[in-house]
């Protein structure tokens, strides 16, 4: 890996856990009803996948979980299972969406903040043996439109300085 | 953006829709809130009498203080980092629910308790 | 410019897609539920029909109303009446109602069938209960129930066929009384639904407490789901509501239990339905739910059913059409092979 992207990489990943641990940091966003997230890391994630791929935006993903889970959270803890889980199926479902179909960046953002969401619900039934975390589908599903268009906006816009 | 996100959002919107709607619909039955702890049923509460009532169950941290009122039901103390549950309030519809994570304890509302009638 | 029509037709048809959606959920509109609640027989009795328009409806509840009170008075014990069980049991031998001589041979039919467990004739034993339990400040002594005369052979049925007064139809000797509570409910209701049928209602619930008789399902090809209640529900929150749901239409479904009508003295609790052989209220089971075509039947049987023990239940019920679920007292759940076809 040249030295000029692994620098960028780098500070790009700890720009996404700077923004995770200041979005836990603002009340409504953190959490209070699960999976609705504003999601500013998922900026970061989304220009690491079009400025560089796949797989560098899974290995920034991945890193950055561990990372807020050893500083912020704690590992192996709830929240970094929560975490964990969104930022797969976020990532996963991102680029396939790339890949695979005409959408821009902010459809694809939408989706992976969708799925982000999703992933954090699957994670809250299997802990509480429950199915009522999935009472919150609608909420999440609607609110991942105007999370998604704006994470999706920032991390074009972003995009526009590098080009 | 382009036609292809405009469709995905109108989709997505409809879907989030569809199912709000879904979960909205009930109807007007007794409505009881369920209190798990750990997946298990630990409390049933009629809502239907519009009384002041408080409940303790024992949560993962520690006691969890339950209140109901007018056929709202709401955490009022639990022990946890964040106090999400106890800071979000009433719920009062089937499709609303309250978990308190660290305490493993969920509320939950059935107002269809989906059968037709019942045989006492 | 293209770009800017597309999306007023995405628009448009992501409108048109909701609209439908919330028609398709709100539709329902070929029949429509109306609903009474009456009181007799000293319970609540909720009927639910499904008919096109509101006349039909209260037509059919003003009915519904008139056959629960007349079968009410006719059955009712305690308050004078027009040739009712009241005049009957004081005079034992008077004119009464064809509809309560019927009621009492259907009653006096089942006495040998469940072997002396369903007696009609116990009227004197419920009424010694009757005054403990409104009292709740003791227990009758064995030998205060053993005084009163509760022989079935003291009960005497000529067979008459009337559409109106029966004289001689009944005639009770050496004191003995009539009790009909054990099928009076059942009874009615499938009087009940009987009626609804004949007038051409065949989509209706019948709910009268403990006994609940469906006809066809109102919607679709769907079936009802009647839950059943858990006896231990008030006494332990711990405890879900209800314990089963059975699905089907065109079925009665009668629960007999001990949890209610009951009353606590010194720690024991003493519940409604008595046993004839030892004359104190039976406690083999927390309840037993009996599921068949015709109420009456169901009201009878899970009378019988709550007075054997499950094993000698489970015997008995081979020779009847029905299904049954035991909840026994230690949470134990029995039901008879067939039960799933209500699953």
């Amino acid at each position: 890996m040249e030295t000029r992207k692994f620098t960028r990489l780098s500070m790009l990943l700890a720009l996404s856990v700077v923004l995770n641990i200041v979005e836990n940091m603002v009340p409504l966003f953190n959490g209070t009803v699960p999976g609705v997230k504003l999601g500013l890391a998922n900026i970061v994630i989304l220009f690491v996948l079009y400025q560089y791929g796949f797989k560098e935006s899974l290995f920034i993903s991945l890193t950055r979980v561990f990372l807020v889970g050893i500083l912020h959270s704690g590992l192996f803890s709830i929240a970094f299972f929560l975490s964990l889980s969104g930022a797969i199926l976020s990532i996963i479902s991102m680029g396939l969406i790339k890949r695979f179909t005409k959408l821009s960046i902010v459809g694809v953002s939408i989706i992976g903040s969708l799925f982000h969401s999703l992933g954090q619900i699957i994670v809250v039934a299997i802990l509480l043996n429950s199915m009522s975390a999935f009472n919150y589908l609608p909420i999440i599903i609607l609110f991942a439109i105007p999370t998604g268009i704006l994470t999706g906006i920032m991390s074009k816009e972003l995009l526009k300085y590098f080009d | 953006m382009n036609k292809y996100d405009i469709i995905l959002t109108l989709i997505i919107l409809i879907i989030g829709i569809t199912i709000f709607c879904l979960f909205k619909i009930g109807n007007n039955n007794p409505k009881e809130a369920i209190v798990y702890y750990d997946g298990d049923i630990v409390l049933k509460i009629d809502l239907s009498d519009h009384e002041l009532r408080t409940y303790t169950i024992e949560g993962f941290n520690g006691d969890v203080v339950i209140e109901t009122i007018d056929g709202k039901i709401r955490v009022v103390e639990e022990e946890s980092p964040k106090h999400l549950c106890s800071i979000q309030g009433y719920i009062s519809t089937s499709y609303e629910s309250i978990i308190c994570l660290p305490n493993k304890v969920v509320v939950e509302i059935n107002d269809s308790i989906d059968v037709d009638t019942i045989v006492r | 410019m293209k770009d800017k029509y597309s999306k007023i037709v995405i628009s448009i048809i992501g409108i048109l897609i909701l609209i439908i959606i919330s028609l398709l959920i709100y539709k329902n509109n070929e029949v429509q539920e109306y609903s009474k609640t009456f009181f007799y027989m000293d319970t609540y009795i909720s009927v639910k029909v499904y008919v096109p328009n509101e006349k039909k409806a209260n037509d059919a509840f003003e009915e519904i109303d008139r056959i629960y009170r007349d079968y009410h008075n006719l059955t009712n014990k305690y308050e004078e009446t027009d040739y009712g069980l009241y005049e009957l049991n004081k005079e034992g031998n008077t004119t009464i109602d064809y509809r309560l001589y019927e009621m009492i041979k259907y009653g006096y039919s089942w006495y040998e069938k469940s072997d002396g467990l369903l007696n009609i004739a116990i009227g004197n034993v419920t009424d010694i209960w009757k005054k403990y339990r409104e009292d709740e400040t003791g227990v009758p002594t064995l030998s205060e129930l053993n005084k009163v005369n509760i022989d079935i052979n003291n009960v005497l049925i000529n067979e008459i066929n009337s559409k109106d007064k029966v004289s001689d139809g009944v005639i009770l000797s050496d004191g003995v009384t009539i009790d009909l509570g054990a099928i009076s409910k059942g009874y009615t209701t499938q009087i009940v639904g009987d009626y609804l049928k004949s007038i051409g209602i065949k989509k209706y619930i019948i709910n009268a407490g403990g006994n609940v008789l469906v006809g066809d399902y109102y919607k679709g090809n769907s079936k009802y789901k009647i839950g059943i209640q858990n006896p231990y529900s008030d006494t332990n929150p711990n405890a879900p509501s209800i314990f089963k749901v059975i699905r089907g239409n065109n079925i009665a479904v009668v629960t007999s239990g001990g949890y209610n009508r009951n009353y606590v003295y010194e720690g024991n609790i003493y519940g409604h339905i008595i046993d004839p052989n030892t004359r104190y209220p039976a406690d083999n089971m927390a309840s037993v739910t009996v599921i068949s075509k015709s109420s009456k039947d169901a009201d009878a049987l899970s009378t019988i059913l709550y007075l054997m023990d499950v094993d000698t239940g489970m015997e008995f019920v081979k020779d009847y059409d029905v299904e049954v679920i035991w909840y026994l007292k230690d949470g134990t759940i029995k039901t008879t092979d067939g039960i799933s076809k209500y699953e």
